[in-house]
Parts: C-alpha cells; sequence; structure tokens
C-alpha cells in the first residue's frame, strides 16, 4: 500500500487491513512517523512526536494480535492527543510556557483508556494556549496551520488535532470541547468530531478550561471512526465529579439504521443572528438539509431564542471558571501567558459574582427551553461555523461576535453535538455540518451523521500536501 | 464598577488593584474592549433572566448532572 493512500484510510479501513495481515502496525506507524517528519514542518500540528513509544507500542500490539489477543478496532491503529491530556512521563503543555517542563507521573482517564484499547500513540497535537486562546505566535509552539491553505486557521482550540488528521498524520485523535473546540476545528479542516453529553466522558486528568462546561470527544475523518473512538473512553469515572454513571451504548451497531422518519429540527433564525452566517456557508447546510430529507428525515422549523440566548451565559460562565484556574498565574507569572489567553482571563476579574450566578441561572432557563424544543424532534441541526477558514491576518475577534455561535449551546446545556463535512467554500475551504441530540443520545447523532456521510463523499476529500 | 459603568483606564487598574492582579496602564487599555463586551453580556443574561421564575442554582448532594 503506497503511504500516502494508507495515511488517509479510516480507522475502520485500517483496522480491516492490520487483521486481514494487509498491513502490520509497526509498517502503519513507521510510515506515519515519516509521514509527520516530512509534512508536519508545514503544518505544526504536532508538539511532541512520540517515535519511540509508538514504535514499541505497535510492535506489542503486533505480538497481541499474532497470538490471538484482539483488543477492539483501535487495536495497532496510530491515534494522537491534544496536548491538554496526561500522558504519564511525556510532556504535557497545554501549548504554554506555564507547563512547558511539565512531564505527568500519571495518564488522564481517557488516555489509559485508549492505550488499553491497543492505540498506538503518535504524539501530542497543538492547541489553542489552554484551550482557551487564539491561533497565537506569543506561545512557545507555532500554532497548526489549515492542511488546505497554511496561511489560513484550522478552528480552535483543537487545532492540532483538526489539521493532523485532515492533513493524514494520524487516524484518530482527541479533542476538549468547551464552547465548540471540537466542532469548529472539524468543520474548519473538513473532518468529523463529536462532543458528547456532559459527563459521558472522564475529564480527569485533562488541564482544564471552564470545568462545567469542558468535554472531552474525539475526532476523526469519519463519522463511523468517531463512534468507535467514543465507544473506547465512554463510561463513569470517580475521578471526575461530573462524570454520570450511565451504561455507553454500542455505539457503532445502530449507525447503519438508517434515518426514515427521524424528525430534524431546524433553527433558521439563528442564522440570521447579527450579520449572519456566509451565505456559501448557508448555502452548503441547506444542500446538506436536502440531502437529510431526501433519506427519509422530517425537517421541521424550531423557536430560535434558546440558541441565540445562550452565548452570553456560556461566555460568562467559561470566563468566570477560566479565571478561577488561571488567577495565581496571572498574579504571578502573567508573562508565561500569552497575550491573548492573559487578556481573556483578566477580564473574568471584572465579571462579579452576582453575573456568575445569574448565567448559571439562565443556563437552567435555557436548558429547559431546549430540552423542550427537543420533545419534538429527534435532533437538531445547524451550521457547526458561521463561516469557512479566515486567514491568520483576517482574524477579527470583533466580527466574530457579530456573527451567530453555532456551538456553545451545546456545551451551555451539555447537549452531544458534533460536526460532519458537508461542502467546500468557492475558494477550497470546508463547511461543517453540526447535528445535536438529546442528552445520552449519541447514538442519534452519530447515526444521522453517518447516514449523510453516506450519501456524499465531503469527507473523502483530502487536501493536497 | 457597576454593569453599566464604561470602563476605563482608572476604573480597570482600580479592579485590578482589588483582585490583586498585577497591571500597567497599557495593559488596562487593552482589557477595555473585553471589559466592555462582558458587560454587554451580563446585561443580556440579566435580561433573558427578567421574564423567568428560574431559581439561584442549588446543590443536591449526591445528584449528578444528566
Amino acid at each position: 500500500m503506497v503511504t500516502d493512500d494508507l495515511a488517509f484510510l479510516t480507522i475502520t479501513d485500517l483496522a480491516r487491513a492490520i487483521h486481514s495481515h494487509e498491513v502490520s502496525p509497526t509498517e502503519v506507524t513507521r510510515a506515519m512517523l515519516e509521514r509527520i517528519e516530512r509534512v508536519d514542518p508545514r503544518i505544526n500540528s504536532y508538539i511532541t512526536v512520540t517515535s519511540d513509544l509508538a514504535l514499541q507500542q505497535a510492535k506489542q500490539a503486533e505480538q497481541d494480535l499474532a497470538s490471538g489477543k484482539v483488543a477492539g478496532p483501535l487495536h495497532g491503529v496510530p491515534i494522537a492527543l491534544k496536548d491538554l491530556y496526561a500522558t504519564k512521563g511525556i510532556h504535557t503543555t497545554g501549548h504554554s510556557q506555564v507547563l512547558v517542563d511539565w512531564i505527568p507521573d500519571e495518564d488522564a482517564t481517557v488516555t489509559a483508556l485508549l492505550r488499553e484499547a491497543g492505540a498506538v500513540l503518535l504524539g501530542k497535537l497543538a492547541m489553542h494556549e489552554f484551550a482557551f486562546g487564539v491561533p497565537a505566535f506569543d506561545t512557545p509552539f507555532p500554532p497548526a496551520r489549515n492542511p488546505w491553505g497554511t496561511e489560513h486557521i484550522t478552528g480552535g482550540s483543537s487545532s492540532g488535532s483538526g489539521a493532523a488528521l485532515a492533513a493524514g498524520l494520524c487516524f484518530g485523535a482527541l479533542g476538549s470541547d468547551t464552547g465548540g473546540s471540537i466542532r469548529s476545528p472539524a468543520a474548519l479542516c473538513g473532518v468529523a468530531g463529536i462532543k458528547p453529553t456532559y459527563g459521558r466522558t472522564s475529564r480527569a486528568g485533562v488541564l482544564p478550561l471552564s470545568w462545567s462546561l469542558d468535554h472531552v470527544g474525539p475526532m476523526a475523518r469519519s463519522v463511523a471512526d468517531c463512534a468507535v473512538m467514543l465507544e473506547a473512553i465512554s463510561g463513569y469515572d470517580p475521578r471526575d465529579p461530573a462524570s454520570a454513571d450511565v451504561a455507553a451504548p454500542d455505539f457503532t451497531s445502530t449507525l447503519n439504521d438508517g434515518i426514515a422518519g427521524l424528525r430534524i429540527g431546524v433553527p433558521r433564525d439563528w442564522f440570521n443572528e447579527g450579520d449572519g452566517t456566509h451565505p456559501e456557508v448557508l448555502a452548503a447546510f441547506e444542500a446538506a438539509i436536502g440531502v437529510l430529507a431526501g433519506q427519509g428525515a422530517q425537517i421541521v422549523e424550531v423557536d430560535s431564542s434558546p440558541f441565540i440566548n445562550a452565548r452570553a451565559a456560556n461566555t460568562i460562565i467559561m470566563i468566570s471558571e477560566a479565571y478561577a484556574y488561571h488567577e495565581d498565574t496571572l498574579k504571578t507569572r502573567p508573562q508565561d501567558l500569552s497575550s491573548g489567553v492573559r487578556n481573556r482571563a483578566r477580564e473574568g476579574a471584572f465579571i462579579t459574582a452576582a453575573d456568575y450566578v445569574d448565567a448559571q441561572r439562565a443556563r437552567g432557563v435555557l436548558a429547559n427551553q431546549v430540552r423542550s424544543i427537543m420533545r419534538d424532534v429527534d435532533v437538531i441541526a445547524s451550521p457547526a461555523a458561521p463561516q469557512p477558514a479566515e486567514t491568520f491576518e483576517e482574524q477579527d475577534p470583533d466580527a466574530r461576535y457579530r456573527m451567530p455561535s453555532y456551538t456553545p449551546v451545546f456545551n451551555l446545556t451539555g447537549l452531544p453535538a458534533m460536526s460532519v463535512p458537508c461542502g467546500f467554500s468557492s475558494d477550497g475551504f470546508p463547511i461543517g455540518l453540526q447535528l445535536a441530540g438529546r442528552a445520552f443520545d449519541e447514538a442519534t447523532v452519530l447515526r444521522a451523521g453517518h447516514s449523510y456521510e453516506g450519501a456524499t463523499d465531503w469527507h473523502r476529500r483530502h487536501p493536497d500536501l | 464598577m457597576t454593569a453599566n459603568e464604561q470602563p476605563t483606564v482608572e476604573s480597570i487598574l482600580a479592579g485590578a488593584r482589588h483582585a490583586g492582579l498585577p497591571l500597567t496602564e497599557d495593559e488596562a487599555a487593552e482589557l477595555i474592549k473585553g471589559v466592555a463586551r462582558m458587560q454587554d453580556m451580563a446585561r443580556t443574561v440579566r435580561s433573558l433572566l427578567e421574564s423567568t421564575t428560574e431559581p439561584a442554582p442549588v446543590f443536591s448532594p449526591g445528584e449528578r448532572r444528566a
């Protein structure tokens, strides 16, 4: 198999190739390490490449598989982790000078779960500093670049996860999502990513941004691959106080059940909030809705107000909790944070206790309103991002605040939401479709996304690198 | 600083002193826009709550968020 073809296989296809002895875990790991060395200097998706560990894990997987010990579909599959997941004995930096020398002495729960599933760790991925910053040039590592055009941003904060997947530099990755940090880079890099229900996956050993909004989830090049990874990392963990004691279903078994009769709610007034949504994003979204309707889904217009109102409460809670986490650093070594994170975190000092409590009260109101809407529909659909990837130079945070923000409402409500590739802009940058569901019903979200993918080929397109 | 008070370098410096945060005048100037945005967000939240009777969030021992 040619290296570049191999690099863009899905996890499902790679697992099949490994189990049928077309390729060995060691061969695929060597090929990926070579490709990272060749391609990543243009993309900057990796902070740390764990070559020796990866080859050692690949060899172990090969021995296990040869002796009939098959841990599952991730066995021998090279993956990578956003650099906020603690990895025993391996630098975990949060893409920040503050933690540049930190080597954890234990794994995050999800790191350990992926290891137990037989996954091979290629390395640690770039991110926005502490999952909080913007693409910055005053951090110890350069920002990840979009493989579809390296002058363009990747979306964030799981920037390296989106970029590495789109560039064929890993087969699956973990991101994290506090206001859209899985779904935004998935959309802008043309890959899939799911933020599961709050409590579904453990945050133990994961650097926090905002404890009540942080979610752990997978990113991959197909919805089915996200389902495989989500299955591996789901489950109750007493080390995370927000972990839910809810059994994780087999997320892959219902993927092919189709969506005939599925009720999909579309809050269209949301798309015109403020300066509105990029017309090419809207066109791709409407075409995607047409595909879903063609597969038998019922499309229902729903009230937009809770979706529009969520951003303010989400922002106040996130900035307040982030300030609590970074307060000591802001007081004692602020120069070790990038200017973007330093300024954003400092804003938390000017949010009052009443503002924070009111934001939590508003959260209850909005969650009830969204739950009420979701009694009549199974899934909510929207664009995942209001515009395709900008260039680094074009970035304008003020303009972004004037556009609809599609992702934070599902952090505030804790509901599962994913982004699936649904088109390209006229200048060749990916566009994402967001599908969200009821609490602990990731299976329906994944089924809808998988059904859509089955009728389209957006997820099979790769940048020319 | 109240929610309706337009932030200034002086009010931000005073707030930073109160919070124990070291801050220069230039750094305070950089925060004006962001602090004003947070105030705007807080007003949006308050306005949303005006039409509801949602109580303060309550912690229930043993309960896990679903």
